[in-house]
């Protein structure tokens, strides 16, 4: 089946054809970061407006490029939560519009369900159930996958996301927007072990994370020495980094243990972290845990995923109203 | 001017401060929540979110990247972040207000990024950090009733009165 995946859950617009959930025909991303770096965040309107004027040219060229025409999509899915409401809106109704204009079923996917496809989007996809590990900016998250469309959580962030994090720190050591890959870049000159920031593990056998105390840590040593900013950084970088990622690494390495049957998938934006996967496939590798990690292209926002995620949808039947709607928040 | 503080010695006690407002805060009120990073806000909110019925077992986290969380309680409770908005931007824009309807209360971090929406607020907290664990929570009003709503908080008799210079 020919699904024609739409995503605008964030800063992203994003459309995507995939077959039979695995083979990618096409997959366009625009980016709106070039778009508000000049204003060090987003500003909503602006965000709302260019997933307008760019979801009609991004279809297109994902047809294009899959070298297909309109008429031979022959369902659509779309992303409808969680994320900025203002931003949703646009892709989805775009694309009930568009199921509702060729009569073709039309499903809605959940962001992170997406996410957690991008590792089946392959010619051998793991086998299941496993448990996957979900890092992006705004979710961090642990769940058991008993079918491509199935998750089960096992433990989320209970304040900030890890991505946050990074952005965050990003902001404390002044490297700017967007945050995580200029902290990724700036901790390999650094010495993890240098400063010894806090390790958040909560209840140890739990798969709850907490990221906030570490952010403030950072704050504060910082403030403290001053002086030593400049050759410092990278060393504040790279522990910092490094903090994240042990709780993270180990936590999902224990779920897989657990809950996966000793698989392990990454999924998200901060998946796309190398020191991350290195730690998570040093850990694995002394567990005796499988690890899949999908490609950095469809670890960030992407449609891929939510097409993959709707042809599971639609071939167990699943179909939404032209009535259904957005939502911001998880659960 | 009169300006009511409060010093909090951990996070739980911030959180504690966030419930006991949110069980006697009316509908409809803008709460503006303002401070550096790692000051408290989002304990606060946490507490408010309890305070207002939130089911414990729904975790409130951070609005940084969604911008606003909506959450269902005896009262709805709006949780926003204005964080990563960057540029001035018109307050009907940000979808604060249009997210659960009139009723909700609606607790705004990083306030202070939208001077138009500090302005709006009926209650601002402010919080300042004091130590590794302390921090000070500085309430003020704007209002007839958010001034009294002040007045009958259950922890109003521990709000030290100081003077702004």
């Amino acid at each position: 089946m020919m699904v024609l995946g739409i995503e605008s859950s964030c800063d992203e617009t994003a459309a995507a054809i995939v077959l039979d959930g695995r083979k990618i025909l096409s997959s366009v991303v625009w980016s709106q970061t070039a778009l508000h770096r000049p204003y060090g965040g987003v500003v909503p309107e602006l965000a709302s407006r260019s997933h307008v004027e760019a979801v009609a040219p991004v279809l297109r060229e994902a047809l294009s490029q899959a070298g297909l025409a309109a008429r031979d999509v022959e369902a659509v899915a779309a992303t409808n939560g969680p994320g900025l409401v203002g931003s949703l809106l646009v892709g989805f109704s775009f694309g009930k519009a568009w199921a509702f204009a060729r009569n073709l079923p039309f499903v809605a996917v959940n962001h992170l369900v997406g996410h957690v496809n991008a590792v089946f989007l392959s010619d051998d996809p793991p086998p299941l159930p496993l448990a996957a590990l979900l890092v992006s900016g705004g979710h961090t998250a642990l769940y058991r996958v008993d079918s491509p469309i199935a998750l089960t959580l096992l433990g989320q962030t209970l304040d900030d996301a890890a991505g946050e994090a990074f952005d965050k720190a990003a902001k404390i050591l002044g490297l700017g927007y967007p945050g995580g890959i200029a902290i990724e870049r700036l901790a390999r000159e650094g010495d993890p072990r240098r400063i010894r920031f806090p390790r958040s593990w909560l209840d140890r056998d739990a798969f709850d994370f907490s990221f906030s105390g570490v952010k403030t840590a950072l704050l504060r040593h910082v403030q403290a020495h001053p002086e030593a900013a400049q050759d410092e950084l990278p060393h504040a970088a790279a522990s910092f980094q490094e903090a994240v990622v042990d709780v993270l690494a180990e936590k999902s390495v224990a779920a897989a243990r657990g809950y996966g049957q000793n698989r392990l998938a990454l999924a998200g934006g901060v998946a796309a972290n190398s020191r991350l996967r290195e730690k998570v496939t040093e850990l694995a590798a002394k567990a005796g845990v499988s690890v899949f990690i999908p490609p950095v292209s469809l670890c960030g926002d992407n449609a891929a995923m939510i097409a993959a995620a709707g042809f599971h949808h639609l071939s167990q039947g699943g179909r939404s109203p032209l009535a259904a709607d957005v939502f911001s928040r998880v659960g | 001017m009169m300006r009511p503080s409060i010093v909090t010695a951990c996070p739980a006690e911030t959180r504690e401060l966030g419930r006991a407002l949110g069980q006697v805060v009316p509908p409809g009120t803008l709460i503006a929540l303002v401070g550096g990073l790692g000051a408290g806000k989002t304990c606060f909110a946490k507490g408010l979110a309890e305070g207002l019925g939130v089911p414990p077992d729904v975790p409130v986290t951070s609005p940084t990247f969604t911008l606003v969380n909506v959450y269902p309680g005896r009262v709805p409770f709006v949780h926003a972040d204005l964080y990563r908005v960057a540029g001035e931007n018109d307050l009907e824009s940000l979808g604060l207000f249009d997210a659960a309807g009139e009723d909700a209360v609606i607790a705004v971090e990083w306030a202070d990024a939208q001077p138009a929406l500090l302005f709006e607020a009926g209650l601002t907290v402010r919080f300042e950090v004091l130590s590794e664990s302390r921090r000070a929570l500085f309430f003020s009003a704007s209002g007839q009733g958010p001034l009294d709503l002040l007045k009958r908080l259950p922890f109003s008799d521990s709000l030290r009165e100081e003077v702004i210079p």
